[in-house]
Protein backbone atom coordinates (compact mmCIF):
# COMPACT_ATOMS: atom_id res chain seq x y z
CA UNK A 1 0.00 0.00 0.00
CA UNK A 2 1.34 3.73 -0.67
CA UNK A 3 -0.78 6.65 0.36
CA UNK A 4 -2.21 8.95 -2.63
CA UNK A 5 -2.83 12.23 -2.94
CA UNK A 6 -5.09 14.08 -5.76
CA UNK A 7 -5.76 17.24 -6.32
CA UNK A 8 -9.20 18.18 -7.80
CA UNK A 9 -10.64 20.60 -9.82
CA UNK A 10 -14.49 19.82 -10.19
CA UNK A 11 -14.29 15.48 -11.20
CA UNK A 12 -10.73 16.93 -12.97
CA UNK A 13 -7.03 15.22 -11.24
CA UNK A 14 -5.19 18.28 -11.50
CA UNK A 15 -2.23 16.45 -9.77
CA UNK A 16 -1.53 13.00 -8.55
CA UNK A 17 1.27 12.79 -5.68
CA UNK A 18 2.75 9.33 -4.65
CA UNK A 19 3.69 8.87 -1.04
CA UNK A 20 4.98 5.80 1.18
CA UNK A 21 2.70 3.47 3.24
CA UNK A 22 2.40 6.12 6.40
CA UNK A 23 3.06 9.26 4.45
CA UNK A 24 2.87 11.82 1.96
CA UNK A 25 6.47 14.09 2.36
CA UNK A 26 6.13 17.65 1.89
CA UNK A 27 7.09 19.15 -1.59
CA UNK A 28 7.44 22.56 -2.62
CA UNK A 29 5.87 21.69 -6.28
CA UNK A 30 2.83 20.45 -5.13
CA UNK A 31 2.50 23.92 -2.61
CA UNK A 32 2.86 26.02 -5.67
CA UNK A 33 0.36 23.72 -7.74
CA UNK A 34 -2.32 25.09 -4.78
CA UNK A 35 -1.65 28.05 -5.12
CA UNK A 36 -1.35 28.70 -8.57
CA UNK A 37 -4.98 26.78 -9.25
CA UNK A 38 -5.86 28.22 -5.87
CA UNK A 39 -9.15 29.21 -7.12
CA UNK A 40 -10.05 26.97 -8.84
CA UNK A 41 -9.10 23.70 -7.29
CA UNK A 42 -12.30 22.52 -5.11
CA UNK A 43 -11.10 19.58 -3.00
CA UNK A 44 -7.74 17.44 -1.52
CA UNK A 45 -7.95 14.42 -1.12
CA UNK A 46 -5.53 11.08 -0.11
CA UNK A 47 -5.52 7.93 0.96
CA UNK A 48 -4.98 6.10 4.16
CA UNK A 49 -3.66 2.80 4.86
CA UNK A 50 -6.45 0.22 6.03
CA UNK A 51 -9.31 1.60 7.73
CA UNK A 52 -7.80 4.70 9.25
CA UNK A 53 -10.79 6.57 8.36
CA UNK A 54 -9.17 10.09 10.31
CA UNK A 55 -7.14 13.14 9.81
CA UNK A 56 -4.09 12.97 11.42
CA UNK A 57 -2.26 15.83 13.01
CA UNK A 58 0.02 16.06 10.34
CA UNK A 59 -3.05 16.07 7.82
CA UNK A 60 -4.97 18.71 9.82
CA UNK A 61 -2.06 21.23 10.19
CA UNK A 62 -1.17 20.62 6.76
CA UNK A 63 -5.22 21.84 6.08
CA UNK A 64 -5.07 24.77 8.61
CA UNK A 65 -1.77 25.80 6.76
CA UNK A 66 -2.76 25.83 3.21
CA UNK A 67 -6.14 27.34 4.11
CA UNK A 68 -4.44 30.54 6.14
CA UNK A 69 -1.96 30.54 2.86
CA UNK A 70 -4.49 30.91 0.48
CA UNK A 71 -7.06 32.12 2.32
CA UNK A 72 -9.25 29.86 0.59
CA UNK A 73 -11.46 26.99 2.21
CA UNK A 74 -11.00 23.56 0.35
CA UNK A 75 -13.06 20.28 0.80
CA UNK A 76 -10.59 17.69 2.13
CA UNK A 77 -10.85 13.95 1.95
CA UNK A 78 -9.79 10.67 3.01
CA UNK A 79 -10.11 7.47 0.95
CA UNK A 80 -9.40 3.95 2.42
CA UNK A 81 -10.70 0.83 1.02
CA UNK A 82 -13.90 0.79 1.71
CA UNK A 83 -15.03 4.39 2.58
CA UNK A 84 -14.54 7.99 1.89
CA UNK A 85 -14.48 10.43 4.76
CA UNK A 86 -14.58 14.37 3.73
CA UNK A 87 -14.28 17.98 5.88
CA UNK A 88 -16.32 20.61 4.58
CA UNK A 89 -15.97 24.38 6.57
CA UNK A 90 -14.65 22.02 9.44
CA UNK A 91 -17.33 19.55 9.18
CA UNK A 92 -16.67 15.75 8.79
CA UNK A 93 -18.93 13.21 6.52
CA UNK A 94 -19.14 10.05 5.65
CA UNK A 95 -19.87 10.15 1.70
CA UNK A 96 -21.74 7.75 0.15
CA UNK A 97 -21.39 8.99 -3.72
CA UNK A 98 -18.78 7.55 -5.26
CA UNK A 99 -16.62 9.61 -7.48
CA UNK A 100 -15.04 8.59 -10.83
CA UNK A 101 -11.59 9.01 -9.18
CA UNK A 102 -12.54 6.88 -6.01
CA UNK A 103 -11.64 3.90 -7.65
CA UNK A 104 -8.21 5.39 -8.89
CA UNK A 105 -7.36 6.15 -5.77
CA UNK A 106 -7.59 3.18 -4.16
CA UNK A 107 -6.19 1.24 -7.04
CA UNK A 108 -3.71 2.79 -6.77
CA UNK A 109 -3.35 2.57 -3.24
CA UNK A 110 -4.03 -0.67 -2.57
CA UNK A 111 -3.69 -2.14 -6.10
CA UNK A 112 -0.54 -3.76 -7.71
CA UNK A 113 0.28 -0.95 -10.48
CA UNK A 114 2.22 1.33 -8.87
CA UNK A 115 3.54 3.99 -10.90
CA UNK A 116 7.01 5.55 -9.92
CA UNK A 117 6.42 8.98 -10.02
CA UNK A 118 4.11 11.82 -9.71
CA UNK A 119 2.08 12.38 -13.10
CA UNK A 120 1.10 15.20 -14.64
CA UNK A 121 -2.25 15.48 -16.28
CA UNK A 122 -2.45 13.05 -18.53
CA UNK A 123 -4.46 12.19 -21.92
CA UNK A 124 -6.43 9.79 -20.44
CA UNK A 125 -7.13 12.53 -17.56
CA UNK A 126 -8.04 14.85 -19.98
CA UNK A 127 -10.39 12.88 -21.87
CA UNK A 128 -12.12 12.94 -18.59
CA UNK A 129 -12.79 16.27 -18.21
CA UNK A 130 -9.69 18.21 -19.49
CA UNK A 131 -11.48 19.93 -22.24
CA UNK A 132 -13.68 21.63 -19.57
CA UNK A 133 -11.06 22.27 -17.48
CA UNK A 134 -9.00 23.99 -20.73
CA UNK A 135 -11.74 26.44 -20.50
CA UNK A 136 -11.70 27.20 -16.71
CA UNK A 137 -8.20 27.13 -15.60
CA UNK A 138 -5.69 30.14 -17.00
CA UNK A 139 -2.29 29.85 -16.43
CA UNK A 140 -1.50 32.67 -14.09
CA UNK A 141 1.87 34.26 -13.25
CA UNK A 142 3.33 32.57 -10.37
CA UNK A 143 3.29 35.58 -7.58
CA UNK A 144 5.55 33.06 -5.14
CA UNK A 145 8.75 33.69 -7.17
CA UNK B 1 23.57 40.55 4.24
CA UNK B 2 20.33 41.13 2.07
CA UNK B 3 17.59 38.72 1.73
CA UNK B 4 14.72 38.67 -0.02
CA UNK B 5 11.78 36.80 1.90
CA UNK B 6 8.45 35.69 -0.06
CA UNK B 7 5.85 35.77 2.10
CA UNK B 8 2.54 34.04 1.28
CA UNK B 9 -0.76 34.86 4.10
CA UNK B 10 -4.33 34.66 3.49
CA UNK B 11 -4.49 34.66 -0.51
CA UNK B 12 -1.73 37.95 -0.46
CA UNK B 13 2.19 37.42 -1.60
CA UNK B 14 4.34 39.91 -1.08
CA UNK B 15 8.23 40.14 -0.60
CA UNK B 16 10.09 41.54 2.43
CA UNK B 17 13.92 42.56 1.96
CA UNK B 18 15.90 42.08 5.16
CA UNK B 19 19.49 42.30 6.08
CA UNK B 20 19.76 39.23 8.03
CA UNK B 21 22.04 36.05 8.29
CA UNK B 22 21.10 33.60 5.71
CA UNK B 23 21.82 30.99 8.31
CA UNK B 24 19.26 32.00 10.57
CA UNK B 25 16.73 29.23 11.68
CA UNK B 26 13.34 28.89 10.54
CA UNK B 27 11.53 30.02 13.68
CA UNK B 28 13.55 33.08 13.97
CA UNK B 29 12.64 33.74 10.27
CA UNK B 30 8.95 32.95 10.64
CA UNK B 31 8.80 35.31 13.74
CA UNK B 32 10.87 38.11 11.73
CA UNK B 33 7.82 37.46 8.95
CA UNK B 34 5.16 38.00 11.37
CA UNK B 35 6.23 41.18 12.85
CA UNK B 36 7.31 42.66 9.75
CA UNK B 37 3.65 41.70 7.85
CA UNK B 38 2.07 42.87 11.40
CA UNK B 39 3.89 46.30 10.87
CA UNK B 40 3.13 46.66 7.43
CA UNK B 41 6.46 46.63 6.38
CA UNK B 42 5.65 43.58 3.71
CA UNK B 43 3.68 45.33 0.25
CA UNK B 44 0.61 43.49 -0.52
CA UNK B 45 0.25 41.82 2.09
CA UNK B 46 -2.75 42.63 5.09
CA UNK B 47 -1.10 43.69 7.78
CA UNK B 48 -4.22 41.88 10.30
CA UNK B 49 -2.09 38.46 11.05
CA UNK B 50 -2.61 36.12 13.58
CA UNK B 51 -0.24 35.11 16.38
CA UNK B 52 2.44 32.10 15.61
CA UNK B 53 0.25 32.43 11.80
CA UNK B 54 3.25 30.51 10.54
CA UNK B 55 3.60 27.89 12.54
CA UNK B 56 2.15 25.38 10.02
CA UNK B 57 4.55 26.90 7.68
CA UNK B 58 7.80 25.98 6.02
CA UNK B 59 10.71 27.88 4.49
CA UNK B 60 12.08 27.42 1.11
CA UNK B 61 16.01 28.69 1.23
CA UNK B 62 17.60 29.80 -2.63
CA UNK B 63 21.22 30.78 -1.22
CA UNK B 64 23.53 32.90 -3.99
CA UNK B 65 25.01 35.84 -4.27
CA UNK B 66 21.18 37.23 -3.76
CA UNK B 67 19.75 34.78 -1.36
CA UNK B 68 16.10 34.18 -1.38
CA UNK B 69 13.81 32.64 1.46
CA UNK B 70 10.08 31.60 0.45
CA UNK B 71 7.53 31.38 3.68
CA UNK B 72 5.18 28.96 2.61
CA UNK B 73 2.43 26.42 4.19
CA UNK B 74 3.75 22.83 4.95
CA UNK B 75 1.75 20.26 2.60
CA UNK B 76 2.72 16.94 3.09
CA UNK B 77 0.42 14.13 4.86
CA UNK B 78 0.07 11.77 7.04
Amino acid sequence: MREVCFILVQEKILRVYFGSATSIPDERERWETIWEYRNEITEIAHSHPGEFLDFSHEDLTTMEAVEAGTGKVFTWSIATKRRLLSRESGTDHLRNDSPWWLGLIRQLSYGTIYPDKRTARRNSELSRGGARAGRTIKKRKDPTT
Amino acid sequence: MNVLINITWQGQSGNYLVNMDPGVDDNTIKNICEEAVRAGEVPGVSPNISKNAFANFVIDRFHGDRPRFVVRPKVPFG
